[in-house]
């Protein structure tokens, strides 16, 4: 695979380039927050950032999408006047590789199976994705504890890492591949290279230690009837930022507008962790508090997920845990639960 | 809608088919239960329908939502397809508000199926309480009049409900009780007048009628304090779990597998389900 | 570390022990700098996890309705005795099922304003302490007084109002200049400029439920924006959605909130909720001369009416 080399003083350059056939979206830096926007002729943006607040799932995965519109008649209730599907022609440029492993994710959830989501694969085939390799994992990150690394490619079509100045940039995918060739880049020389190579280790001794979450999908079933929810979930608020940040979560509901002459029927996102989200109409809930709710959010991430489609829900980004409301951490509900399945091990013995 | 427009709609398993109601009746004598036949308006659509026994269908109804509904036809009734249902939630209660010439939508067929091909060469037991009788209507009718009879053994039926007025379809159910390859058990809860069969919960009523085990399958769909009863039941007359199947109910909305809304455990209802044997809820975690 | 002091520690773990509580809510120390996590004591030994300092924000008496009936102590600032009171008014919870013991706050830290000082976002900022009246992180340092959110820096109730026992020393109550300041600002500006500025504020919302859900006073079992019979909003993003929520949930708290800004807090994308709400709280003080969450025995204005009510509010 080849490796070019991208200059930081060329990225400029690069969007106008990228904009002459693609929407752009890369890194904006806010008063108070990284996002994602749409960069139009001259607009700033940055590779030089920790992560955005809200996951790039956004992109692909909007909290809200229009999947179709209805016209009002008469006794019909059917009649369907536009299914509308994003497939414009996009670059994603320079997120982290655990967002891209959310979109990863994604693609197994919405894309494997007997059905197929169109609206999210529209986008995401039209999407060159180009990541950023973390040169400087922080404190909350923990991808390296769920299949992840600060340096995978898993997810994007190009991988860029911080060299001297510049990015190596390495194709992950056929599509990255095209993309990179098509933009007159150098290859990268053997000095940046090295300098790359540098960085790279520099970053792996950065990360926290933390025991990898592999062999706990096999015991947390277990763990059902368990107490532990009860107690992890107790001081948890049910207020969903966790769900809404989560580059892997991807719940959602169906919801009618109406409209003057017609309306809309639209997705929007939804989580486990709401009280109403398994409600029946008749009033019975099979998750009747926030201990059984915390317990889905677990084995969904860390149990049925891996089994399903082969991967943890969860990729480490360390979001939930910066912006939960009462700083309730993922990582010590996996070190609980850890210690929990050892002794029910042992009592089992 | 051009026919590209419809074969377009296959590939977005979002987008429900038009369907005009043919008939729209109460089922019970409260009212609270109506039944629909539906027929589609596009013949291509029409054609490319197929499905199983014990399948359903989420109908909606643009401007008001979806929901999911067990179909109570067979594949073998043709031209239209049949729901019941129940008047509960916002969804509902507008369906019951519609009248014959409306047009609906619909999207399926969905989730999987009651194991026909498990069943050929054994006795079928077939257990229902209450409105959960939808798709056990579906199964008989394949059954005894999908052309082969011969390939199952004896049929024993128990459906109970509170009160007569209160059974679903009981112009077929009258016409299986004269029939000689089908053995129907009837119960209501308490003695009403001029009521000719069982009287007794079904749990009670099964017991009595003591269906055999051997080489048998029993599917039971009801609520869930009548399946809660009638399981011991079942294992005292030696039926294991691998022999006995329901179909489960659990909110839904996506229907296929994707919202993460309706899983008990690893499974989906709507994908995996709503047909499980018991030997696989066992291994599911007890969260419906 | 701010642990407490060994007499307040031995009081919770005498009522622990004795029964009288069943539970004890307090802070403990979280895993993310500047962020205390609340924590859920019920074992006499376990009472010296428990902290206090200015990393507590949040309002612990907004877990008080999962634990309706029982006895339970709680540890509570001056601004989440005021909710305690606001619940009883409300018939909510009785004085008798409660051991408080209270703390003078002068103030809780706001994370975002560290970071926003260093020139970072909150992700960013690895690490920091809080040693006697300073924030230090790394090889800087700020004063504390300069970090504490901006509703603490108008706080004018810094001592609770009720409880059984008091943690620490008394702090003096300064008469704030201009409380409702940040008020009077939006009151100022035109018609069409307050919109603007409350669809500014509110575009930020992405209607997660974080605020409603840290309020202690948003304690319905169903609330109007989770009914389908009638489905009021559809849960995305977009303004119409957003801003129906925000004015709901506003008025809905009229002349019932007591402005502790735990819903502004806990804001994870820092909408200033306050504003809206604040400007509701005055309104019930101007017209109606009443301040929840102070006398148990009062009546929150909307839900009395009295011979004597001004009119003039109405159209």
């Amino acid at each position: 695979m080849k490796q070019w080399l991208l200059p930081k003083s060329s990225l400029p350059k690069l969007a106008d380039t990228i904009r002459q056939t693609h929407r752009l979206y890369a890194p904006v830096r806010l008063p108070d927050q990284v996002a994602f926007g749409e960069i139009g002729e001259g607009d700033p943006f940055t590779l030089d950032y920790a992560n955005a607040r809200t996951s790039v799932k956004t992109l692909f995965f909007p909290q809200a999408e229009t999947m179709l519109r209805y016209e009002r008649s008469l006794d019909r209730y059917n009649d369907i006047s536009a299914t509308p599907v994003d497939s414009v022609p996009t670059v994603v440029l320079g997120m982290r590789p655990c967002d891209a492993r959310g979109l990863e994710l994604l693609d197994r959830v919405f894309g494997q199976g007997q059905y197929h989501d169109p609206y999210y694969l529209a986008r995401r085939q039209a999407t060159v994705v180009v990541a950023l390799a973390c040169a400087a994992p922080r404190q909350t990150c923990f991808c390296h504890a769920v299949g992840g690394d600060p340096y995978s490619g898993d997810g994007g079509d190009v991988l860029l890492s911080e060299s001297d100045e510049a990015y190596v940039a390495v194709a992950q995918t056929t599509k990255g591949q095209e993309w990179l060739a098509s933009l007159g880049l150098s290859e990268a020389d053997a000095g940046h290279l090295a300098t790359a190579e540098t960085i790279a280790e520099a970053a792996h001794e950065k990360l926290v230690k933390m025991a990898p979450a592999a062999g706990l999908e096999d015991k947390l079933t277990a763990l059902f009837e368990s107490e532990v929810w009860g107690e992890i979930a107790e001081k948890c608020i049910a207020c969903g930022t966790c769900t809404y940040l989560c580059p892997g979560c991807h719940c959602f509901n169906i919801q009618d507008r109406v409209l003057a002459n017609g309306g809309i029927r639209l997705r929007s996102w939804d989580g486990c962790m709401y009280e109403g989200f398994t409600v029946h109409t008749s009033g019975h809930n099979p998750r009747p508090d926030q201990g059984a709710r915390w317990r889905q959010r677990v084995l969904h991430k860390f149990a049925y997920l891996p089994e399903n489609v082969g991967m943890y829900g969860c990729v480490g980004c360390g979001r939930c845990i910066t912006y939960c409301p009462v700083r309730l951490d993922i990582r010590e509900v996996i070190a609980r639960l850890r210690i929990e399945t050892a002794a029910q091990l042992q009592g089992e013995q | 809608m051009s026919a590209q427009e419809v074969a377009g709609m296959a590939n977005n398993p979002y987008l429900p088919m038009s369907m005009e109601i043919l008939r729209i009746e109460d089922e019970t004598a409260d009212r609270t239960l109506k039944t629909l036949d539906l027929r589609w308006i596009h013949e291509e659509q029409a054609a490319a329908f197929s499905y199983h026994t014990g399948q359903f269908c989420e109908l909606s109804v643009l401007g008001v939502g979806e929901a999911p509904f067990g179909i109570a036809t067979s594949p073998v009734e043709e031209g239209f397809i049949r729901f019941t249902i129940n008047r509960a939630g916002v969804v509902t209660q507008k369906l019951h508000s519609l009248k014959a010439g409306d047009v609906i939508g619909m999207r399926g067929p969905l989730g999987n199926w009651y194991p026909t091909e498990l069943m050929r060469g054994k006795d079928i037991v077939i257990i229902g309480g209450g409105f959960a009788f939808t798709t056990l209507r579906s199964l008989i009718y394949t059954l005894l009049e999908g052309g082969e009879r011969d390939a199952y053994g004896k049929i024993t039926v128990v459906y109970g409900t509170r009160a007569p007025g209160l059974m679903l379809y009981r112009p077929d159910l009258t016409a299986w009780q004269d029939r000689s390859d089908i053995d129907m058990h009837q119960t209501i809860d308490r003695e009403a007048p001029n009521w000719p069969h069982h009287v007794g919960f079904v749990p009670t009523v099964v017991e009595e009628v003591a269906p055999s085990s051997d080489n048998s399958i029993a599917v039971i769909a009801g609520p869930p304090v009548m399946i809660r009863f009638t399981l011991p039941v079942m294992t005292k007359l030696g039926f294991a779990k691998e022999q006995i199947y329901t179909s489960l109910e659990n909110r839904m909305k996506c229907g296929i597998g994707k919202c993460g809304r309706c899983n008990v455990g690893n499974k989906y209802v709507c994908l995996d389900g709503p047909v499980f044997s018991l030997a696989e809820l066992d291994e599911l975690p007890p969260e419906y | 570390m701010s642990s407490l002091p060994t007499e307040i520690q031995q009081q919770i773990a005498d009522w622990l022990s004795t029964g009288e509580i069943d539970l004890f809510i307090g802070w403990e120390q979280g895993s993310v700098p500047l962020g205390a996590t609340p924590a859920f004591v019920r074992d006499p030994q376990d009472v010296s996890r428990l902290i206090w300092d200015a990393t507590c924000e949040n309002n612990l008496t907004a877990y008080l309705a999962k634990f309706k009936g029982q006895k339970v102590g709680i540890m509570v600032k001056g601004c989440d005795a005021r909710a305690i009171i606001g619940l009883m008014q409300e018939g909510q919870w009785t004085r008798e099922n409660l051991r408080i013991v209270g703390v003078s706050c002068p103030g809780v830290v706001d994370a975002r304003k560290v970071a926003s000082a260093l020139g970072i976002t909150l992700e960013e900022l690895d690490q920091a302490e809080i040693v006697d009246d300073t924030v230090v992180v790394g090889d800087q340092s700020f004063a504390l007084a300069d970090t504490i959110h901006d509703m603490c820096q108008t706080c004018n109730r810094r001592n609770p109002n009720i409880e059984d026992v008091h943690l620490g020393e008394t702090l003096p109550e300064t008469p704030v200049d201009d409380p409702f300041g940040h008020v009077g600002e939006m009151e100022a500006l035109s018609s069409d400029e307050r919109w603007a500025r409350f669809q500014a504020e509110t575009s930020r919302c992405n209607l997660c439920f974080a605020c409603r859900n840290a309020c202690p006073l948003c304690y319905c079992t169903v609330c109007f924006a989770d009914r389908t019979q009638p489905q009021w909003l559809t849960t995305t993003s977009e303004a119409e959605d957003v801003q129906f929520f925000q004015i709901m949930r506003t008025f809905h708290l009229a002349g019932r909130c007591v402005g502790c800004g735990a819903c502004t807090r806990a804001c994870p994308q820092g909408v200033n909720l306050r504003l809206f709400l604040d400007k509701l709280r005055l309104d019930a003080q101007e017209v109606f001369g009443y301040t929840a969450g102070v006398d148990p025995e009062a009546q929150p204005p909307l839900r009395t009416y009295r011979q004597d009510d001004p009119n003039d509010t109405f159209l």
